[in-house]
């Protein structure tokens, strides 16, 4: 037996307190849900490791995207990897986010130890180093058209390579749709 | 327009409720809503770029904090921060990080060092990411702040001006 009820507003008997739910309320995806909820979470894992020589930021294969539903949305990118400094003299090795493709927006800090990005390694030693990343930025993009956030590495020169997903290791990239 | 006083809402057996297609259930613009239990229901964030160098094994504020007030004592705050450290060539050169819920540590990594270096040939330089599930039971504004300490030696936190950014989430209890 389904039967509707038709209602602008719903209130408490007593006019405070809380309606309680007894049961599953299903049907939600167009719900209007307070500020700081979160709408969707998108996922991405790569597994290949991936090095470059290049001084200038390369994609790398660690990307995923999202429809926010409202232009007042934030995103809440996080970033979980391996990356890895080959050896060869004194060097370094940075990872940013891009809304976009490498060409895109960089969402990094633009003095990062030195140059843009999010998180760098260095080895004054010249031996390779490798250790753990993780990112976390909110990002405002102000739209509802699809977003692409891509992680971008470089190395610091001396032709030395930056690595990601180290010895093949899974990375994720996540993004949290965030009700503004 | 109307307005209907209820306790409680249920449904038959074998059905759920369900809003009409089409049709939206305002849970923001008046009242409130108890969200249920894991849901997330606001995400603060704190960056900061100003290098600080240390020298003791003293935990000292490093500026990178953020603030935040959670909206029933029952929730929890997923505290999520990356670091820049940079740890000067020699041997036994390290760097620790502790977590302050206001005045209260809340976390602290053991024996002032979470990286350690010993590369006798040049200073070693990395970004940590650290994270930490706090229950405060207050529905105060709270400021978490991230300290940072030398083992041994001297070391830097955000070298070279380097952005760390630190995330609260206030998860439903």
């Amino acid at each position: 037996m389904t039967s509707k009820l038709k209602t602008d507003i719903l209130e408490t008997v007593s006019g405070s307190g809380t309606i309680a739910l007894t049961n599953q309320l299903s049907g939600m995806t167009s719900a209007s849900v307070p500020s700081g909820s979160v709408l969707q979470v998108v996922s991405a894992t790569s597994g290949t490791y991936t090095v470059t020589t290049s001084t200038s930021f390369v994609t790398t294969p660690l990307t995923a995207s999202i429809t926010p539903t409202s232009t007042s949305s934030k995103i809440l990118v996080t970033v979980s990897a391996a990356i890895y400094a080959q050896s060869g003299g004194t060097y370094a090795a940075r990872y940013t986010i891009f809304r976009g493709t490498v060409s895109g927006v960089n969402l990094g800090n633009t003095s990062n130890d030195g140059g843009t990005g999010f998180a760098n390694i260095y080895n004054g030693s010249g031996n390779s180093l490798a250790i753990p990343m993780g990112i976390s930025i909110l990002d405002s993009p102000n739209t509802t058209s699809s977003q692409t956030y891509t992680v971008g590495m470089r190395s610091q020169g001396n032709s030395t390579g930056a690595g990601i997903m180290t010895e093949n290791t899974t990375a994720t990239i996540t993004l949290m749709e965030i009700k503004g | 327009m109307s307005t209907i006083s209820i306790k409680e809402l249920s449904h038959p057996a074998g059905e759920v409720i369900k809003i009409a297609s089409g049709k939206t259930l305002d849970l923001k613009t008046q009242g409130s809503v108890t969200m249920p239990t894991g849901s997330v229901l606001q995400v603060i964030q704190g960056t900061y770029s100003t290098t600080t160098t240390l020298s003791t094994t003293t935990y000292t504020d490093s500026g990178l904090s953020a603030t935040i007030t959670p909206s029933s004592t029952s929730s929890k705050i997923l505290v999520m921060w990356t670091t820049h450290a940079k740890l000067d060539d020699g041997v036994g050169q390290g760097w620790g990080c502790k977590l302050m819920r206001n005045t209260t540590a809340v976390y602290t990594d053991g024996t002032n060092y979470r990286t350690y270096n010993n590369p006798n040939g040049g200073d070693t330089r990395l970004t940590i990411p650290i994270s930490h599930l706090d229950s405060p039971s207050t529905t105060s504004a709270i400021t978490y702040k991230v300290q940072v300490s030398s083992h041994a030696g001297t070391t830097s936190f955000n070298h070279a001006s380097s952005e760390t950014q630190i995330t609260l989430m206030e998860i439903a209890g």
